[in-house]
């Protein structure tokens, strides 16, 4: 026999690659996969593309103009006995030393403890390592760690950080606290515990150097007894000591918020949105088709009519009856818009699969032995994967778009009962901004950037559905 | 070949397919499409059963029946002496292995996400045969065995001509060892100048293999080219079943009579001057009930008693049966 010989086997090539080939010379399909792509690594990745905390609000530069370029502002605190203030986390890319200045502009009575605390997810070390220009007046600086209860798996574990005491007059250079964190989610706290008796309009600053994200600071305000501290000023700085400059590359909204970064985290919520959904859909359609036109007969009669029915309510409205009902909990919108969804999907599952049926490749296998489960899983499901994907991709816009809409009317899910800004939401807002004056880049952004997706992901779409078919090309 | 007195390979007796007809808005069951209608023959092993008939009288269903790939309405299949038509699937299965089937078109009979490879050793990744590496060999051995390139294993079927594809098909047919393959008009979809290369392979194959055929055709020449023995198909009954050279020289039936003087020659002379048998009208349905012989409404040579008594086939001469009252008993 002459497989004794090495044989050499020639390659095929399978309907996927073909399909790949079509697709690669379809010049608008490969644009909208690109920008695709290129939109979903920013959404994956926002943590790291955005330069500004898009939550970050800058209140002295409300609407600020695209492009612009400004000095941060110092933050003003305000402390409440008993309760803890937030410093506005400024920048995502905490890592290595940060500086900060706190700007003591009025006397505070001594023995008032300030615990800076600065609080991220993933802080391996954190080390104070200068502090200068330090008012006269300062006694002593307490530098404690703080006892945290660290989480991990499912023990706890208790550590202690170093504590110190640091005289006036010593040298700070070495004064670091290691918060060597073996859980790296569990939350640690580095307590500045100040106790200060300082006069008014006197400026401290220290640093802070992490090995990891450090999401900002916080002021833990909990010994303070009876005294005033209202106008305190907390700022981030630069290594010498000037403040950060910022450039707001599309403008700022009317919180001072960045629109950019803004954009950027609302490709994560619309991508998010877009893609369960579809899955859902997916999911629901892929079962209930496959199921409708297989059994065949009634059944099938049955399950479509049923479709049918479903067809013929109105869905914007069912959605909204949905959302205003169970809340806008980001879940329940995955459901109400994949419960939409899937009618489409469920038919053409079904149509794919009846015509599978009767060929005679599928005879062939039954004739051979193969039961029900091989046949679906050798032969409907690879048959039927094409069209599915090619339908999912021309899906996820639809969802998009559709989520956007909700938004637009002010049915922005939210998850947690924080509100979820996707591309419609800031689209809506801008609408409403422009009543209060000319700030045109906040409607005109995020509705260009939504254009521009559903554009190229319908183009992808389109794309994959000739390269699939190449009989159907030109027809909808 | 005296297959006589050996028991048959495959018996079947009295097979029957009627198909319900739903009809109107409730989709009443109203009428039976009788596909089958009533079909005894046996088939012995290492020989050839040819099967022909026009177009829908019932070949390729009668093909399903006995593989069932259909559950008959009524009648007996069985193999080897053991009668498998009242038997489970899961039992079935077994019987799977030594019945195998070559379907007609071999650009629908191929998935077309699956490699020559995958096509071929499908049967015996369903039975688990073999190892992995094992069936890598088992399919180059039986690639080789049908005359195709080994080196195509990893070929996809779109990449194939019709005449390939129908080996990639006899090659999977051949991959579990069956005794019996069922070819249902392997050829009908080929070139007339692919069709003969398929049939010397087929017989080359039932030589070397001891293969049994039961083999479906419309095409006469074909058919008397590969059988031992004919059967003539008309609406779901077999009219007439002889030894090939019998049945072409000596028709008996008149449907069979009519059938084979359809039957060009490529011989301008003769040719002009062959008679040619006309029927009469189309096809009857096959929802209607034939209490007489199906054939009477289209039978130039029908009687008054045709359209009542029913006909059984019955031995005219030696290993020739037909299914007509008007047939003399020599």
């Amino acid at each position: 026999m002459s497989t004794s010989d090495p044989v050499k086997f020639v390659a095929g090539r399978s309907l996927w690659q073909d399909a790949f080939r079509r697709l690669l010379r379809n010049r608008m399909a490969v644009v909208g996969a690109i920008v695709t792509l290129l939109l979903a690594c920013i959404a994956i990745f926002a943590e790291w593309v955005v330069p500004v905390d898009p939550t970050y609000q800058e209140l002295h530069h409300r609407f600020g103009v695209p492009g612009q370029v400004h000095d941060t502002t110092p933050e003003r605190l305000f402390l409440v006995e008993g309760e803890r203030t937030s410093f506005p986390p400024l920048r995502y890319r905490g890592k290595g030393t940060r500086h900060f200045r706190f700007l003591v502009q009025q006397r505070i009575a001594t023995g008032v403890h300030v615990h800076l605390s600065a609080r991220s997810k993933k802080v391996r070390k954190i080390q104070l390592t200068r502090i200068d220009s330090l008012p006269e007046s300062v006694e002593r600086i307490e530098v404690r760690g703080d006892r945290e209860v660290f989480r991990h798996g499912k023990g706890e574990e208790e550590v202690t950080v170093l504590d110190k005491e640091i005289v006036l007059g010593e040298k700070l250079d070495d004064v670091f606290l290691p918060l060597l964190s073996r859980a790296s989610r569990g939350r640690q706290k580095l307590v500045l515990n100040q106790v200060v008796r300082a006069e008014t309009n006197q400026t401290l600053t220290f640093d802070l150097e992490s090995d990891q994200t450090v999401r900002g600071l916080r002021i833990d305000n909990q010994t303070v007894a009876t005294y005033d501290l209202v106008g305190r000023l907390v700022q981030e700085v630069r290594r010498d000591g000037k403040p950060f400059q910022h450039r707001h590359l599309l403008g700022q909204d009317m919180h001072g918020r960045d629109l950019f970064s803004r954009l950027v985290f609302g490709a994560r919520i619309s991508f998010l949105i877009g893609v369960v959904a579809t899955l859902v859909s997916l999911f629901i359609g892929v079962f209930y088709g496959a199921v409708a036109g297989w059994v065949g007969g009634r059944v099938d009669s049955f399950m479509m009519r049923v479709v049918d029915i479903l067809y013929g309510i109105p869905y914007m409205f069912l959605v909204i009856i949905l959302m205003t009902s169970f809340g806008r909990d980001v879940r329940v919108m995955f459901i109400a818009l994949g419960a939409v969804q899937w009618l489409t999907m469920a038919r053409i599952v079904r149509g794919q699969v009846l015509s599978l049926k009767e060929k005679e490749y599928i005879e062939a296998a039954r004739a051979s032995g193969g039961g029900g489960f091989w046949i679906l899983t050798r032969h409907l499901i690879p048959n039927t994967l094409g069209v599915i994907a090619v339908y999912t991709t021309l899906t996820i816009p639809s969802v998009i778009l559709q989520e956007s809409f909700l938004s637009f009317l002010g049915l922005s899910p939210e998850w947690q009962g924080q509100p979820l800004e996707s591309w419609g939401a800031l689209t809506w807002n801008g609408i409403q901004a422009l009543g209060t004056g000319q700030n045109w880049w906040l409607l005109v952004f995020p509705a260009m950037t939504l254009a521009i997706t559903l554009f190229s992901m319908n183009f992808l779409g389109d794309g994959l559905r000739d390269a699939f078919d190449p009989q159907m090309k030109g027809r909808t | 070949m005296n297959p006589e007195k050996s028991s048959p390979l495959l018996r079947v007796r009295g097979l029957k397919k009627h198909f319900p007809v739903h009809e109107g808005l409730f989709r009443r069951q109203t009428e039976w499409v009788r596909a089958v209608d009533g079909v005894s023959f046996d088939l012995y092993s290492g020989t050839t059963l040819g099967l022909v008939g026009e177009s829908g009288c019932g070949k390729s269903t009668l093909a399903r029946l006995i593989l069932r790939l259909l559950e008959p309405t009524e009648g007996q299949v069985e193999f080897e002496g053991v009668d498998v038509s009242g038997v489970s699937m899961r039992e079935f299965r077994s019987v799977r292995k030594d019945m195998q089937i070559v379907f007609q078109d071999p650009h629908a009979s191929l998935d077309p996400r699956m490699t020559v490879e995958s096509i071929i050793s499908e049967p015996l990744r369903i039975f688990g045969l073999n190892q992995r590496k094992e069936r890598r060999w088992r399919v180059l051995e039986l690639m080789d065995l049908v005359g195709l390139d080994p080196a195509f294993l990893k070929r996809y079927p779109h990449e194939f001509s019709g005449g390939q594809r129908q080996r990639i098909g006899i090659a999977r047919a051949l991959a579990l060892e069956p005794k019996m393959i069922v070819c249902d008009e392997p050829v009908s979809a080929l070139d007339v100048s692919i069709q003969s290369q398929i049939l010397n392979l087929l017989e080359e194959l039932q030589e070397r293999l001891g293969l049994t055929y039961l083999f479906i055709a419309h095409d006469l020449a074909v058919v008397r080219h590969i059988s031992d023995i004919v059967a003539v198909m008309y609406l779901g009954r077999i009219v007439e079943m002889a030894t090939a050279s019998k049945l072409y020289e000596s028709p008996q039936h008149p449907y069979t009579q009519a059938l084979l003087s359809a039957v060009p020659i490529p011989d301008p002379e003769i040719e002009r001057k062959r008679k040619r048998i006309l029927l009469e009208g189309a096809l009857p349905s096959p929802r209607q009930f034939h209490p007489g012989c199906s054939f009477a409404s289209r039978c130039p040579v029908v009687d008054a008693s045709c359209r009542s008594t029913p006909q059984t086939l019955r031995e005219v001469t030696e290993s020739h049966r037909v299914a007509c009252h008007l047939v003399k008993t020599s």
